[in-house]
């Protein structure tokens, strides 16, 4: 079926079968690669994109019910600028090893700071829940999330 | 494996209705697709016809009505748990939405995908029994409305017919001073299925205290303990020694499976523990009845 989407600001037009699944689309046909599929069962978050602004596992997502929504994939992050404060505070504190978790892990993290600009170490853990990381170590993700938290707080000023 | 024929995206309710009364076409509903999804990529079947649920805006609503509050079908959890309607009057609803799964399946997961996909663990499901909720039925040929309590037949079995699909879950308003609470037992605070998942809500009418207890993953049904309720109605005050007799009876009237996440002897332990421990709870917390 043809099909047309909004992915990171721009319009896609593409063609995908009735029961192409997002991750898979935003993958394979819009090479789209940043996005990755671990588990394909919505247990790992490898696959979190923004759907509307909420973050959703991109692999029970049907492409056909994703039209009329705006998806941001971690492509879409980086501004004109440069990296986005969640991106440097990953690089800052080496938290990515094999980095396959890495984009779920930002996209989520980017999602939480919107929503909570201040939040707690349980508030990053809580958020974080539903994205597996089986390397780095939870320790170093969740302070390069604390620190995002803070450079995004002193750009507002 | 199944097969996805086609995904239709209707946005207006009776078109919807036609579409699920078509007898030619094998159509499944889908609004969040956490469950669905799975399923049909590992469970074979016929070619099916995805019938998106989710463009109807009225299904998508909350409404405070008169005597109740009705919660559309494709209500996400993330709403219900960001709900202040929800929060002051249900708080044990949002306290079973959010322990569901993590936050990215919140953002997708339907209370009527959670209660329609009728799994014995399922989160809101004891809530919504212990709550007095009521599952309004719709198809092209009318409505009806059926408690939830009987609601399910089994494993992913509900009794809801060929070209009807669940409109909303309506709930009565509680009574003045009713309290209730939700505990889901599992090994990981996110992530993870119910091993149990008790709910008990305990209020005072005119003839002495009253309880309703919702059970999830110790039968093929969520189910509610009413041998547990009986023995707290008509009681004057809830104590310890009245919490363990319900418990016990609890206990004794489920029959659950051994499976991966544990043993039958553990879940029925787990009861015991988790209802003695919430009717203390609430029972410090419930308020008089006030004449209206
Ligand atoms: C990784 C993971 C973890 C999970 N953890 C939990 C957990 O901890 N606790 C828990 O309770 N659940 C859990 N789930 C299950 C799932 O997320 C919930 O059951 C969810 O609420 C289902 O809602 P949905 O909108 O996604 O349903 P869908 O998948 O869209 O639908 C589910 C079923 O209900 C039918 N259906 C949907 N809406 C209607 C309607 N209005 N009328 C009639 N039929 C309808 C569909 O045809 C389908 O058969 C988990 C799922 C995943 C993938
Ligand atoms: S690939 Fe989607 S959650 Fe693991
Ligand atoms: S960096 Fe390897 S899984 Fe997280």
């Amino acid at each position: 079926m043809e099909i047309n989407l909004n992915v990171n600001g721009e319009i896609r037009d593409l063609v995908a079968e009735p029961d192409a699944l997002l991750i898979d689309t935003l993958r394979e046909t819009l090479g789209l690669t940043g996005s990755k599929k671990g588990c394909a069962t919505g247990d790992c978050g490898a696959c979190t994109v923004l759907l509307d602004g909420r973050p959703v596992t991109s692999c029970l997502v049907l492409t056909a019910t994703a039209q009329d929504k705006e998806i941001v994939t971690i492509e879409g992050l980086a501004g004109e600028s440069g990296l986005h404060p969640v991106q440097q505070g990953f690089v800052d504190f080496g938290a990515a090893q094999c980095g396959y978790c890495t984009p779920g892990m930002i996209m989520m993290s980017t999602a939480l700071l919107t929503e909570e600009a201040h939040p707690t170490e349980d508030q990053i853990r809580d958020g974080l829940s539903g994205n597996l990381c089986r390397c780095t170590g939870y320790g170093s993700i969740i302070s390069a999330v604390n620190t995002a938290a803070l450079m995004m707080a002193e750009d507002e000023q | 494996m199944a097969s996805i024929k086609e995904v239709v995206r209707p946005t207006d309710l009776q078109d919807l209705l036609s579409i699920i009364a078509d007898r030619e076409v094998e159509s499944r509903l889908v609004a969040g697709g956490t469950d669905l999804l799975l399923k049909y990529r590992t469970q074979p079947g016929p070619e099916i016809s995805i019938v998106d649920i989710t463009g109807i805006t009225e299904l998508g609503e909350i409404i405070e009505e008169s005597d109740g509050l009705r919660i559309g079908a494709a209500v996400r959890l993330v709403d219900i748990i960001a709900s202040d309607v929800v929060a002051e009057r249900f708080p044990v609803l949002a306290e079973g939405a959010v322990v569901v799964a993590g936050p990215q399946i919140r953002n997708m997961a339907t209370v009527g995908g959670n209660v329609c996909n009728a799994s014995p663990s399922a989160d809101t499901i004891p809530p919504l029994l212990v709550l007095r909720a009521e599952a309004q039925i719709v198809s092209a040929s009318g409505r009806r409305s059926v408690p939830l309590d009987r609601f399910f037949l089994g494993p992913g079995k509900t009794i809801l017919d060929r070209g009807e699909m669940l409109e909303a879950l309506w709930i009565p308003w509680p009574t003045t001073g009713a309290v209730a609470s939700y505990t889901k037992l599992s090994p990981r605070r996110a992530m993870d299925l119910a091993v149990v998942g008790v709910a008990v809500a305990l209020w005072n009418n005119s003839g002495g205290l009253d309880a309703r207890i919702g059970l999830g993953a110790v039968a093929p049904t969520p189910i509610r303990a009413m041998a547990a309720e009986e023995v707290i109605k008509g009681s004057v005050k809830m104590d310890s020694s009245l919490a363990t007799e319900a418990a016990q009876m609890a206990a004794a009237g489920i029959s659950p499976i051994s499976d991966v996440r544990g043993g039958a002897d553990y879940r029925k332990k787990m009861v015991e523990r988790l209802v003695t421990r919430l009717l203390v709870d609430l029972g410090e917390r419930v308020g008089e009845q006030q004449e209206a």
